[in-house]
Protein backbone atom coordinates (compact mmCIF):
# COMPACT_ATOMS: atom_id res chain seq x y z
CA UNK A 1 0.00 0.00 0.00
CA UNK A 2 1.42 3.77 -1.12
CA UNK A 3 1.81 5.91 1.84
CA UNK A 4 -0.54 7.81 1.15
CA UNK A 5 -3.21 5.44 1.31
CA UNK A 6 -2.07 4.00 5.17
CA UNK A 7 -2.25 7.50 6.19
CA UNK A 8 -6.21 7.65 4.38
CA UNK A 9 -6.77 4.79 6.06
CA UNK A 10 -5.86 5.87 9.25
CA UNK A 11 -7.62 8.80 8.86
CA UNK A 12 -11.43 6.83 8.41
CA UNK A 13 -10.34 4.87 11.26
CA UNK A 14 -9.55 7.86 13.34
CA UNK A 15 -12.85 9.35 12.06
CA UNK A 16 -15.00 6.90 12.65
CA UNK A 17 -13.83 5.32 15.98
CA UNK A 18 -13.92 8.66 17.27
CA UNK A 19 -16.97 10.05 15.86
CA UNK A 20 -18.81 7.02 17.78
CA UNK A 21 -17.80 7.31 20.75
CA UNK A 22 -17.04 10.75 21.42
CA UNK A 23 -20.25 11.85 22.41
CA UNK A 24 -20.15 9.07 25.63
CA UNK A 25 -16.25 10.12 25.78
CA UNK A 26 -17.75 14.06 26.64
CA UNK A 27 -20.11 12.33 28.90
CA UNK A 28 -17.55 10.72 30.77
CA UNK A 29 -14.37 13.29 31.49
CA UNK A 30 -17.27 15.87 32.29
CA UNK A 31 -19.04 13.16 35.00
CA UNK A 32 -15.45 12.10 35.70
CA UNK A 33 -14.06 15.71 36.75
CA UNK A 34 -16.31 16.26 39.82
CA UNK A 35 -16.23 12.48 40.75
CA UNK A 36 -12.10 12.94 41.12
CA UNK A 37 -12.88 15.01 44.12
CA UNK A 38 -15.47 13.20 45.50
CA UNK A 39 -13.90 13.07 48.69
CA UNK A 40 -13.07 16.63 48.76
CA UNK A 41 -16.89 17.49 47.50
CA UNK A 42 -18.17 15.25 50.71
CA UNK A 43 -16.07 17.14 53.22
CA UNK A 44 -17.33 20.40 51.80
CA UNK A 45 -20.78 18.98 52.63
CA UNK A 46 -20.09 19.65 55.85
CA UNK A 47 -19.66 15.76 57.28
CA UNK A 48 -16.79 16.32 59.89
CA UNK A 49 -14.60 13.21 60.84
CA UNK A 50 -17.29 10.91 62.85
CA UNK A 51 -15.12 9.01 65.21
CA UNK A 52 -15.19 10.39 68.73
CA UNK A 53 -12.36 12.12 70.44
CA UNK A 54 -10.94 9.47 72.74
CA UNK A 55 -7.93 9.45 75.51
CA UNK A 56 -4.82 7.75 73.74
CA UNK A 57 -4.82 4.27 75.04
CA UNK A 58 -8.65 3.81 75.23
CA UNK A 59 -8.87 -0.03 74.24
CA UNK A 60 -11.49 -0.48 71.09
CA UNK A 61 -14.74 -2.95 71.84
CA UNK A 62 -15.26 -5.72 70.63
CA UNK A 63 -16.11 -5.95 66.89
CA UNK A 64 -18.83 -9.15 67.85
CA UNK A 65 -20.34 -5.78 70.19
CA UNK A 66 -19.71 -3.33 66.70
CA UNK A 67 -22.09 -5.88 64.76
CA UNK A 68 -24.62 -6.55 67.46
CA UNK A 69 -25.58 -2.47 67.83
CA UNK A 70 -25.88 -2.72 64.30
CA UNK A 71 -28.04 -5.65 64.17
CA UNK A 72 -29.51 -4.07 67.20
CA UNK A 73 -31.09 -0.66 64.88
CA UNK A 74 -32.14 -2.81 62.34
CA UNK A 75 -33.50 -6.31 64.29
CA UNK A 76 -35.11 -7.65 61.09
CA UNK A 77 -32.02 -7.28 58.81
CA UNK A 78 -28.69 -8.90 58.14
CA UNK A 79 -25.22 -7.97 58.01
CA UNK A 80 -23.81 -8.80 54.75
CA UNK A 81 -20.54 -6.71 54.59
CA UNK A 82 -18.33 -5.40 57.60
CA UNK A 83 -15.49 -2.71 56.06
CA UNK A 84 -13.51 -0.12 56.93
CA UNK A 85 -13.61 2.82 55.41
CA UNK A 86 -9.48 4.60 55.54
CA UNK A 87 -10.80 7.82 55.57
CA UNK A 88 -12.90 7.90 58.51
CA UNK A 89 -10.03 5.81 61.22
CA UNK A 90 -11.17 4.12 64.20
CA UNK A 91 -15.25 3.65 62.82
CA UNK A 92 -16.64 0.22 61.20
CA UNK A 93 -18.95 0.74 58.80
CA UNK A 94 -21.98 -2.40 58.10
CA UNK A 95 -23.90 -3.09 55.13
CA UNK A 96 -27.19 -4.59 56.16
CA UNK A 97 -30.39 -6.15 53.93
CA UNK A 98 -33.26 -7.71 54.46
CA UNK A 99 -31.87 -11.18 53.55
CA UNK A 100 -28.62 -12.33 51.79
CA UNK A 101 -29.91 -12.50 49.26
CA UNK A 102 -31.72 -9.05 48.35
CA UNK A 103 -30.61 -7.45 45.46
CA UNK A 104 -27.12 -5.64 45.43
CA UNK A 105 -28.25 -1.89 45.80
CA UNK A 106 -30.87 -2.72 48.39
CA UNK A 107 -28.42 -2.10 51.20
CA UNK A 108 -28.53 0.36 54.49
CA UNK A 109 -25.22 1.49 55.69
CA UNK A 110 -23.95 1.90 59.52
CA UNK A 111 -21.31 3.27 60.98
CA UNK A 112 -20.37 2.38 64.23
CA UNK A 113 -17.49 3.76 66.40
CA UNK A 114 -14.51 1.89 67.32
CA UNK A 115 -14.50 2.76 70.89
CA UNK A 116 -17.63 3.52 71.76
CA UNK A 117 -19.41 0.80 69.92
CA UNK A 118 -22.32 3.46 69.42
CA UNK A 119 -23.68 4.26 65.75
CA UNK A 120 -22.49 7.51 64.71
CA UNK A 121 -23.57 7.70 60.93
CA UNK A 122 -26.36 5.86 58.70
CA UNK A 123 -25.08 7.76 55.40
CA UNK A 124 -27.25 7.75 52.22
CA UNK A 125 -25.19 6.62 49.37
CA UNK A 126 -27.88 6.13 46.77
CA UNK A 127 -28.90 9.45 46.35
CA UNK A 128 -27.95 13.36 45.51
CA UNK A 129 -25.32 14.78 43.20
CA UNK A 130 -22.07 12.63 43.44
CA UNK A 131 -24.75 9.43 42.94
CA UNK A 132 -25.78 10.78 39.90
CA UNK A 133 -22.50 11.89 38.52
CA UNK A 134 -21.26 8.13 39.54
CA UNK A 135 -24.27 6.06 37.72
CA UNK A 136 -24.06 8.02 34.80
CA UNK A 137 -19.94 7.55 34.66
CA UNK A 138 -20.46 3.57 35.21
CA UNK A 139 -23.15 2.53 33.63
CA UNK A 140 -25.62 5.39 32.85
CA UNK A 141 -28.33 4.07 35.15
CA UNK A 142 -28.53 0.81 32.72
CA UNK A 143 -27.05 -2.18 34.43
CA UNK A 144 -24.55 -4.05 33.49
CA UNK A 145 -25.15 -3.37 29.36
CA UNK A 146 -25.14 0.25 29.98
CA UNK A 147 -21.18 -0.52 31.64
CA UNK A 148 -20.08 -2.89 29.00
CA UNK A 149 -21.49 -0.46 26.50
CA UNK A 150 -19.37 2.23 28.19
CA UNK A 151 -16.57 -0.61 28.11
CA UNK A 152 -16.64 -1.17 24.12
CA UNK A 153 -16.94 3.01 24.12
CA UNK A 154 -13.60 2.86 25.86
CA UNK A 155 -12.26 0.53 23.59
CA UNK A 156 -13.15 2.34 20.71
CA UNK A 157 -11.54 5.67 22.41
CA UNK A 158 -8.02 3.43 22.63
CA UNK A 159 -8.17 2.66 18.93
CA UNK A 160 -9.02 6.43 18.29
CA UNK A 161 -5.37 6.89 19.94
CA UNK A 162 -3.89 4.54 18.24
CA UNK A 163 -5.38 6.08 15.09
CA UNK A 164 -4.75 9.46 16.09
CA UNK A 165 -1.11 8.14 16.47
CA UNK A 166 -0.30 7.17 13.12
CA UNK A 167 -1.34 10.42 11.77
CA UNK A 168 0.51 12.95 14.14
CA UNK A 169 3.47 11.81 12.56
CA UNK A 170 2.96 12.39 9.03
CA UNK A 171 1.53 15.27 9.72
CA UNK A 172 4.20 16.83 12.01
CA UNK A 173 6.62 16.01 9.99
CA UNK A 174 7.49 19.45 7.93
CA UNK A 175 6.81 20.66 11.74
CA UNK A 176 8.06 21.41 14.70
CA UNK A 177 6.52 20.24 18.26
CA UNK A 178 4.13 22.75 19.69
CA UNK A 179 3.59 24.29 16.30
CA UNK A 180 -0.18 26.00 16.72
CA UNK A 181 -0.94 28.08 13.42
CA UNK A 182 -2.84 30.92 14.91
CA UNK A 183 -2.87 33.69 12.17
CA UNK A 184 -4.21 31.28 9.09
CA UNK A 185 -7.62 30.09 9.90
CA UNK A 186 -9.84 28.60 13.10
CA UNK A 187 -9.78 25.25 11.82
CA UNK A 188 -6.21 25.08 11.47
CA UNK A 189 -5.34 26.68 14.58
CA UNK A 190 -8.06 23.78 16.20
CA UNK A 191 -6.02 21.24 14.32
CA UNK A 192 -2.67 22.17 16.30
CA UNK A 193 -4.49 22.18 19.02
CA UNK A 194 -5.82 19.14 18.39
CA UNK A 195 -2.90 17.51 17.65
CA UNK A 196 -0.47 19.22 20.65
CA UNK A 197 -2.62 18.18 23.43
CA UNK A 198 -3.41 15.10 22.19
CA UNK A 199 0.03 13.68 21.78
CA UNK A 200 0.80 15.68 25.20
CA UNK A 201 -1.80 13.06 26.89
CA UNK A 202 -1.24 10.38 24.78
CA UNK A 203 0.27 8.01 27.92
CA UNK A 204 -2.33 9.24 30.48
CA UNK A 205 -5.21 8.95 27.97
CA UNK A 206 -4.58 5.49 27.07
CA UNK A 207 -3.65 4.11 30.75
CA UNK A 208 -7.20 5.76 32.13
CA UNK A 209 -9.02 4.73 28.83
CA UNK A 210 -7.73 0.93 29.27
CA UNK A 211 -8.27 1.15 33.19
CA UNK A 212 -11.33 2.30 32.77
CA UNK A 213 -12.17 -0.58 29.76
CA UNK A 214 -10.83 -3.21 32.57
CA UNK A 215 -13.31 -1.76 35.19
CA UNK A 216 -16.46 -2.61 33.30
CA UNK A 217 -15.20 -6.08 33.33
CA UNK A 218 -15.80 -6.31 36.77
CA UNK A 219 -18.98 -8.45 37.21
CA UNK A 220 -17.25 -10.82 34.49
CA UNK A 221 -13.97 -10.52 36.66
CA UNK A 222 -16.79 -11.84 39.88
CA UNK A 223 -18.25 -14.49 37.58
CA UNK A 224 -14.97 -16.20 37.04
CA UNK A 225 -13.24 -16.09 40.42
CA UNK A 226 -17.03 -17.41 41.41
CA UNK A 227 -16.11 -20.58 39.39
CA UNK A 228 -12.28 -20.65 39.63
CA UNK A 229 -11.05 -20.11 42.60
CA UNK A 230 -14.33 -19.60 44.97
CA UNK A 231 -15.71 -22.67 43.97
CA UNK A 232 -12.21 -24.47 44.48
CA UNK A 233 -11.57 -22.98 47.91
CA UNK A 234 -15.09 -24.36 49.12
CA UNK A 235 -15.49 -27.19 46.90
CA UNK A 236 -15.51 -29.48 50.25
CA UNK A 237 -18.47 -27.50 51.27
CA UNK A 238 -20.45 -28.13 48.63
CA UNK A 239 -23.14 -30.47 50.16
CA UNK A 240 -22.87 -29.24 53.35
CA UNK A 241 -26.08 -29.38 55.46
CA UNK A 242 -27.64 -25.59 55.50
CA UNK A 243 -25.50 -23.20 58.32
CA UNK A 244 -28.08 -22.74 61.06
CA UNK A 245 -28.32 -21.11 64.65
CA UNK A 246 -25.35 -18.37 66.42
CA UNK A 247 -21.99 -17.89 63.81
CA UNK A 248 -19.10 -17.75 65.03
CA UNK A 249 -16.98 -14.86 66.68
CA UNK A 250 -15.91 -12.24 64.55
CA UNK A 251 -13.10 -11.20 66.84
CA UNK A 252 -11.99 -14.56 66.79
CA UNK A 253 -11.89 -14.88 62.92
CA UNK A 254 -10.01 -11.56 62.92
CA UNK A 255 -7.46 -12.97 64.78
CA UNK A 256 -7.33 -16.12 63.00
CA UNK A 257 -6.97 -14.63 59.60
CA UNK A 258 -4.54 -11.75 60.91
CA UNK A 259 -2.12 -15.00 62.15
CA UNK A 260 -2.44 -16.52 58.51
CA UNK A 261 -1.30 -12.99 56.69
CA UNK A 262 0.69 -11.57 59.55
CA UNK A 263 1.60 -8.23 57.43
CA UNK A 264 -1.93 -7.72 55.90
CA UNK A 265 -4.82 -5.60 57.39
CA UNK A 266 -8.46 -6.13 56.69
CA UNK A 267 -10.33 -4.82 54.24
CA UNK A 268 -13.81 -6.65 54.34
CA UNK A 269 -15.45 -9.31 55.93
CA UNK A 270 -18.14 -10.71 53.60
CA UNK A 271 -20.82 -13.05 55.29
CA UNK A 272 -22.09 -16.37 54.36
CA UNK A 273 -24.12 -16.72 51.48
CA UNK A 274 -23.53 -13.22 50.07
CA UNK A 275 -21.86 -13.54 46.28
CA UNK A 276 -17.97 -12.86 47.51
CA UNK A 277 -17.88 -16.25 49.84
CA UNK A 278 -20.00 -19.56 50.62
CA UNK A 279 -22.94 -20.33 52.47
CA UNK A 280 -20.72 -21.67 55.16
CA UNK A 281 -17.50 -18.96 55.22
CA UNK A 282 -17.20 -15.72 56.34
CA UNK A 283 -14.75 -14.42 53.84
CA UNK A 284 -12.05 -12.31 55.44
CA UNK A 285 -10.22 -10.30 52.52
CA UNK A 286 -7.12 -8.96 53.80
CA UNK A 287 -4.62 -6.63 52.02
CA UNK A 288 -0.87 -5.46 51.92
CA UNK A 289 0.23 -1.67 53.12
CA UNK A 290 1.45 0.36 50.61
CA UNK A 291 -0.27 1.61 47.51
CA UNK A 292 -0.12 -1.03 45.52
CA UNK A 293 -0.13 -4.02 47.43
CA UNK A 294 -2.80 -2.48 49.12
CA UNK A 295 -4.91 -3.55 45.65
CA UNK A 296 -3.65 -7.16 45.87
CA UNK A 297 -6.16 -8.47 48.04
CA UNK A 298 -6.70 -12.27 49.54
CA UNK A 299 -9.69 -14.01 51.18
CA UNK A 300 -9.17 -16.03 53.92
CA UNK A 301 -12.23 -18.45 54.52
CA UNK A 302 -13.12 -19.28 57.91
CA UNK A 303 -15.90 -21.41 58.66
CA UNK A 304 -18.53 -19.40 60.25
CA UNK A 305 -19.98 -23.10 62.45
CA UNK A 306 -16.39 -23.97 63.59
CA UNK A 307 -14.45 -20.47 63.46
CA UNK A 308 -11.61 -22.81 61.87
CA UNK A 309 -9.62 -21.32 58.79
CA UNK A 310 -10.12 -23.73 56.16
CA UNK A 311 -8.06 -21.70 52.88
CA UNK A 312 -6.24 -18.70 52.38
CA UNK A 313 -5.06 -17.90 49.09
CA UNK A 314 -3.63 -15.22 46.80
CA UNK A 315 -6.28 -13.75 43.98
CA UNK A 316 -5.77 -14.99 40.56
CA UNK A 317 -4.30 -12.58 38.00
CA UNK A 318 -7.13 -10.98 36.63
CA UNK A 319 -8.64 -10.35 40.05
CA UNK A 320 -5.48 -8.36 40.28
CA UNK A 321 -5.41 -6.75 37.11
CA UNK A 322 -9.04 -5.14 37.88
CA UNK A 323 -8.12 -3.90 41.41
CA UNK A 324 -5.17 -2.43 40.20
CA UNK A 325 -6.64 -0.94 37.25
CA UNK A 326 -8.96 1.23 39.63
CA UNK A 327 -6.37 3.79 41.28
CA UNK A 328 -4.83 3.88 37.75
CA UNK A 329 -8.15 5.05 36.77
CA UNK A 330 -9.47 7.30 39.55
CA UNK A 331 -6.34 8.71 40.51
CA UNK A 332 -6.98 8.56 44.21
CA UNK A 333 -3.47 7.52 44.71
CA UNK A 334 -1.39 10.39 45.16
CA UNK A 335 -3.10 13.33 47.40
CA UNK A 336 -4.53 16.27 46.09
CA UNK A 337 -2.05 17.18 43.54
CA UNK A 338 -2.35 14.13 41.89
CA UNK A 339 -6.44 15.01 41.55
CA UNK A 340 -5.77 17.91 40.42
CA UNK A 341 -3.35 16.46 38.03
CA UNK A 342 -5.88 13.93 37.03
CA UNK A 343 -8.65 17.24 36.25
CA UNK A 344 -6.21 18.83 34.06
CA UNK A 345 -5.72 15.86 31.97
CA UNK A 346 -9.07 15.39 31.82
CA UNK A 347 -10.07 18.65 31.17
CA UNK A 348 -7.10 18.70 28.26
CA UNK A 349 -9.04 15.24 26.96
CA UNK A 350 -11.93 17.65 26.70
CA UNK A 351 -10.62 19.74 24.51
CA UNK A 352 -9.11 16.67 22.32
CA UNK A 353 -12.67 15.78 21.99
CA UNK A 354 -14.22 18.56 21.48
CA UNK A 355 -12.04 20.22 18.95
CA UNK A 356 -11.76 16.97 17.05
CA UNK A 357 -15.91 17.14 16.79
CA UNK A 358 -15.19 20.68 15.41
CA UNK A 359 -12.86 19.99 13.00
CA UNK A 360 -15.14 17.06 11.42
CA UNK A 361 -17.61 19.65 11.15
CA UNK A 362 -15.47 22.33 9.37
CA UNK A 363 -14.35 19.85 7.15
CA UNK A 364 -17.31 18.65 6.35
CA UNK A 365 -18.47 21.98 5.97
CA UNK A 366 -15.14 22.60 3.66
CA UNK A 367 -16.22 19.53 1.41
CA UNK A 368 -18.97 20.80 0.88
CA UNK A 369 -18.59 24.24 0.00
CA UNK A 370 -15.73 22.35 -2.30
CA UNK A 371 -18.49 20.13 -3.90
CA UNK A 372 -21.06 22.80 -4.16
CA UNK A 373 -18.13 24.79 -6.21
CA UNK A 374 -17.52 21.65 -8.67
CA UNK A 375 -21.18 21.61 -9.46
CA UNK A 376 -21.43 25.38 -9.70
CA UNK A 377 -18.80 25.28 -12.96
CA UNK A 378 -20.13 21.94 -13.97
CA UNK A 379 -23.39 22.80 -14.48
CA UNK A 380 -21.62 26.11 -16.40
CA UNK A 381 -19.88 23.49 -18.68
CA UNK A 382 -23.00 21.63 -18.69
CA UNK A 383 -24.74 24.85 -20.04
CA UNK A 384 -21.71 25.46 -22.74
CA UNK A 385 -21.88 22.01 -24.06
CA UNK A 386 -25.51 22.49 -24.78
CA UNK A 387 -25.46 25.99 -26.17
CA UNK A 388 -22.56 24.67 -27.97
CA UNK A 389 -23.89 21.71 -29.49
CA UNK A 390 -27.52 22.57 -29.40
CA UNK A 391 -28.67 19.29 -28.17
CA UNK B 1 13.83 8.81 7.44
CA UNK B 2 15.20 8.12 10.83
CA UNK B 3 16.22 11.57 11.27
CA UNK B 4 12.39 12.61 10.60
CA UNK B 5 11.02 10.05 12.92
CA UNK B 6 13.44 11.00 15.87
CA UNK B 7 12.52 14.90 15.17
CA UNK B 8 8.85 14.29 15.32
CA UNK B 9 8.73 11.60 18.04
CA UNK B 10 11.24 12.84 21.16
CA UNK B 11 9.52 14.92 22.33
CA UNK B 12 6.21 13.26 22.67
CA UNK B 13 8.15 9.99 23.57
CA UNK B 14 10.15 12.11 26.33
CA UNK B 15 6.12 12.99 27.95
CA UNK B 16 5.26 9.67 27.63
CA UNK B 17 7.75 7.95 29.46
CA UNK B 18 7.86 10.94 32.03
CA UNK B 19 3.75 10.52 32.28
CA UNK B 20 4.07 7.20 32.67
CA UNK B 21 6.54 7.09 35.57
CA UNK B 22 4.52 9.44 37.11
CA UNK B 23 1.20 7.39 37.00
CA UNK B 24 3.15 3.88 38.35
CA UNK B 25 5.51 5.72 40.81
CA UNK B 26 2.41 7.31 43.05
CA UNK B 27 1.18 3.33 43.60
CA UNK B 28 4.56 2.18 44.40
CA UNK B 29 4.63 4.15 47.90
CA UNK B 30 3.98 7.63 49.64
CA UNK B 31 6.24 10.53 49.94
CA UNK B 32 8.84 11.04 47.69
CA UNK B 33 7.23 8.96 45.18
CA UNK B 34 3.96 10.89 45.07
CA UNK B 35 5.95 13.70 44.75
CA UNK B 36 8.23 12.42 42.00
CA UNK B 37 4.13 11.25 40.26
CA UNK B 38 3.32 15.25 40.84
CA UNK B 39 6.20 16.56 38.79
CA UNK B 40 6.42 14.09 35.95
CA UNK B 41 3.17 14.20 35.60
CA UNK B 42 3.21 18.39 35.93
CA UNK B 43 6.06 18.77 32.88
CA UNK B 44 3.27 17.84 30.31
CA UNK B 45 0.35 20.43 31.29
CA UNK B 46 2.85 22.72 31.69
CA UNK B 47 4.42 22.75 28.37
CA UNK B 48 0.74 22.17 26.58
CA UNK B 49 0.82 25.59 29.27
CA UNK B 50 4.27 27.01 27.20
CA UNK B 51 2.94 26.68 24.00
CA UNK B 52 -0.68 27.76 24.20
CA UNK B 53 0.78 31.17 25.79
CA UNK B 54 3.72 31.59 23.46
CA UNK B 55 1.23 31.51 20.38
CA UNK B 56 -1.10 33.09 22.25
CA UNK B 57 1.33 36.05 22.54
CA UNK B 58 2.55 35.98 19.06
CA UNK B 59 -1.09 36.56 17.45
CA UNK B 60 -1.50 39.85 20.03
CA UNK B 61 1.72 40.91 18.31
Amino acid sequence: MSSVKTIKAWFQIHKWTSLICTAFLLMLCVTGLPLIFHEEIEALEGKPRLARAVAEGTPKTSLDLRAEQALKKYPKKVIRFVYWDEHEPNTTTFSLSDSVMAPPDSYTTVIVDDHTAEILDEPKTQEGFMYVMLQLHTDMFMGIGGKLFLGLMGLLFVAAIVSGIMLYGPIMKRFDFGMIRTQRSTRLKWLDMHNLLGVVTIAWATVVGFTGVINTLSEVVLGLWQMGQLAEMTAPYKNASPLTGKLSSLDEAMAIAAKAAPDMEPSIITYPGTMFTSKHHYAIFVKGKTPLTKRIIKPALIDAKTGKLTDIRAMPWFVNALFISEPLHFGDYGGLPLKILWALFDIATIIVLGSGLYLWFARNKATKAHLARMDESQKEILTLITQDGKI
Amino acid sequence: MQNVFWKVWQIPLLLSVLSLIGLISALTGDEFWDLLSWLTLGIPMLVIVFFAVKHGRAVKR
